[in-house]
């Protein structure tokens, strides 16, 4: 129960500490007129300050916890302080200027109250209901130690690296370190100040803020009371929910662009203040600083602004201003991890475009399920909602809502702005098909969908009782279950965020590579250099080197000419120890591990039992019935 | 302000062809600056719109539960 109350106190922390940078930026680009508008903007503008005066902390070799430590504590109490200001100010009309193209833009457009009834008392509270439940879920996931393998082999790990070191240090050996890494860097900060379980809550925190920025989007084309319940649309797919429980970035992402989106909005199609370029540009290079994905979303952004050009003519004197404008201060918030990569790789988006990973990642058919036929493009909608484990997973899933509702736009009426939106989503959809079919990689455009289904929502009380009655109990049972989905979820950990459990008692039972770890943890030091056949290396302390990428990289297992050779070629490499990480008993229907190292040793161990030490072994058993056998080895000398 | 909805037809061209787009819009978009309260939606608009959900929905919990 501390613990808990501790992380939740941390995120408390660092967002004050964020709202320190990121408010007076939101006030000085006078961010709209409205105290939600300003408070929203101010925390996302704070974190991807704090991001990056993180990242350039990291590129001059002070990321250390003390330097963060004092630094989170003094920008924490400024917080403090500007917390209080904003109150000031919000209630006093005259100090906040609105947005300075025209009182009137600057504030919500009042919609004709014919065209968008707002909804009824009961919906909003039903909606607010469910919404609680499931934010209720997905924060129960959130404080227990972090399970989700990408995390614990890179979002978590990298940041863990880094702040050994002191430095954003290029691993050999790990291809994610020359990623964009703005969302790892606010990990290292919560890593710094508390442990894995803030960290995590970062992310269920942007889980909010994606939420948030979806009403931002949305405010303009619906009403502000519609456009909360895109927000909550948003928060209640089960895929989002799910991700809020885990320390990963596209969550993190759909929230930058959809800010992006939303600012890009308010400059270009409503004309407001040339300021709202700055924010759309700030919140475009956060995006592209968190994952590649967001060069799709923009390169699809793109096109839809053409396509706008073709059919506005107002609009062509400005675009090359507007959008070089963002792009400008896209390249100068995000650029910092293209210019990286590209000055350690030779390639400013690696791994893409290597031609050993991309044979690699071909060879995967998980990553296109439906191959590149335009027939399989048509019916992609339906097979990503009715079986999303083809597509990263039933976990990532969209829900039902989406299918059910969107096809209804055909019969409802046209909505100014709404064809603009579902037009991004349509482009950013082709992309995503024949790039990398991954349920998660849908996510930035989420908030476009959601206007769409909310709109189609709002036009159901147009329809006759009985097929409203059909739709709307559909629609209901597809809420309900984004909000089954995250109380489900947390059946199995509740009792941690109670303390009736611990942190260490739970990662013993559900992370495989825990025990392992902390026997490993007695017998090594962070100088130690592990080679190991497991991916999911947070939890260890000893420096670990993924076998897969050594072995692309140096191919040392084609020069093992006889067995006596490995020790001898893994010692020259640096490793004093190898981590053997078998599953046993796998399902028939499961392909077997392809465990390269773990015969390679038992080759040799088996003509020279000197040649390697059994320091800790361990097997753990997974849900699908299987055993996961972990053995820790030395190498001889 | 904006308004929110689009006014789809601004003065309505006459020929045959404009007719005939108009006709093919008639098909899936109701006008709305042609009334000035929001008509009802057409029952087989609807009822369309009604089994597709059904569909959907029975896919999904059919695949759900492993039947499909």
């Amino acid at each position: 129960m501390g613990g808990s109350f501790f992380s939740l106190l941390t995120l408390a922390w660092l967002n004050l500490a964020a709202f320190s940078v990121g408010w007076p930026v939101a006030r000085s680009l006078r961010l709209g007129a409205d105290r939600f508008t300003v408070a929203v903007w101010g925390v996302a503008l704070g974190w991807v300050a704090a991001g990056l005066g993180l990242t350039v902390l990291g590129l001059i070799g002070f990321l250390t916890p003390g330097v963060i430590g004092v630094a989170t504590m003094a920008a924490g109490f400024g917080g403090l302080s500007f917390m209080a200001l904003a109150a000031g100010v919000a209630d006093s009309s005259d100090e906040f200027e609105p947005s300075d193209s025209s009182s009137e833009k600057g504030n919500l457009p009042a919609l004709d109250s014919d065209a968008v009834e707002p909804p009824s008392a009961r919906l909003a509270f039903a909606v607010a209901l469910v919404v609680l439940l499931a934010m209720g879920g997905s924060l129960a996931g959130a404080l227990v130690p972090p399970t989700a393998g990408d995390a614990l082999c890179y979002h978590l790990d990298l940041p863990k690296r880094f702040l050994a070191d002191g430095q954003i240090s290029c691993l050999p050996f790990n291809d994610n370190a020359t990623f964009p890494l703005l969302s790892e860097m606010w990990y290292a900060w919560a890593l710094a100040v508390d442990g894995e379980v803030a960290a995590q809550l970062i992310h269920w925190e942007m889980g909010l803020l994606f939420a948030l920025a979806s009403v931002l989007l949305a405010s303009p084309i619906l009403g502000r009371t519609w456009a909360v319940v895109v927000g909550a649309v948003v928060l209640l797919v089960p895929g989002v929910t799910n991700q809020m429980t885990a320390p990963l970035n596209d969550v993190a992402l759909a929230a930058m662009t959809t800010l992006a989106l939303a600012a890009w909005w308010r400059a270009v199609i409503e004309e407001e203040s040339p300021r709202w370029l700055i924010a759309a540009g700030i919140a475009a290079g956060a995006a592209m600083g968190i994952k590649y994905v967001a060069i799709l979303f923009f390169a699809a952004l793109g096109l839809v602004w053409l396509a706008l050009l073709m059919r506005r003519a107002e609009y062509r004197g400005r675009f090359l201003k507007q959008a070089s404008a963002i792009a400008a201060v896209s390249i100068l918030v995000g650029g910092v991890w293209y210019a990286r990569a590209f000055w350690h790789r030779g390639n400013p988006v690696y791994p893409f475009f290597q031609s050993q990973i991309a044979a690699d990642a071909e060879s995967l058919d998980s990553k296109k399920p439906l191959g590149r036929h335009p027939a399989a493009l048509a019916a992609s909608p339906w097979l990503v909602t009715v079986e999303p484990e083809r597509f990263g997973g039933r976990g990532h899933q969209l829900g039902l809502v989406f299918l059910v509702m969107i096809p209804g736009i055909a019969v409802v009426r046209r909505l100014r702005g709404l064809g603009i939106l579902l037009g991004l989503a349509a482009v950013y959809w082709c992309g995503w098909f024949y790039l990398r079919q991954n349920v998660r990689f849908l996510f930035p455009i989420l908030a476009p969908l959601a206007c769409g289904a909310v709109w189609t929502w709002s036009e159901l009380r147009r329809a006759p009782p009985f097929p409203r009655a059909v739709i709307g109990a559909i629609l209901a049972g597809s809420v309900g279950l984004g909000v089954l989905l995250p109380l489900a979820r947390c059946r199995d950990s509740w009792r941690v965020p109670f303390g009736l459990e611990s942190r260490e008692h739970y990662l013993s039972r559900c992370e495989p590579s825990y025990p392992i770890a902390m026997a490993a943890n007695q017998v090594l030091d962070g100088r130690s250099h592990v080679l190991t056949e497991d991916y999911r290396t947070f939890y260890f302390t000893p420096q670990m080197t993924r076998e897969s990428v050594f072995r692309r990289e140096t191919g040392y297992d084609l020069q093992i000419d006889s067995p006596g050779r490995l020790s001898a070629t893994l010692r020259a490499n640096g490793f004093s120890y190898v981590l053997l990480a078998e599953t046993c008993n796998a399902p028939t229907d499961r392909a077997p591990d392809d465990n390269i190292l773990t015969r390679l040793v038992a080759s040799e161990w088996q003509k020279n039992p000197e040649a390697y030490r059994l320091l800790a072994e361990n097997r753990f058993p997974m849900a699908d019935g299987s055993t996961r056998r972990f053995r820790l080895l030395a190498i001889a000398n | 302000m904006i308004a929110p909805l689009r006014e789809i037809d601004k003065p309505k061209p006459t020929g045959g062809l404009a007719h005939a787009r108009r006709y093919v819009a008639s098909v899936f978009f109701t006008e709305a600056e042609s009334r000035p309260r929001p008509a009802p939606l057409a029952p087989w608009k609807a009822w369309l719109w009604a089994g597709w959900a059904s569909l959907a929905a029975a896919g999904y919990v059919l695949h759900w539960l492993g039947w499909w």
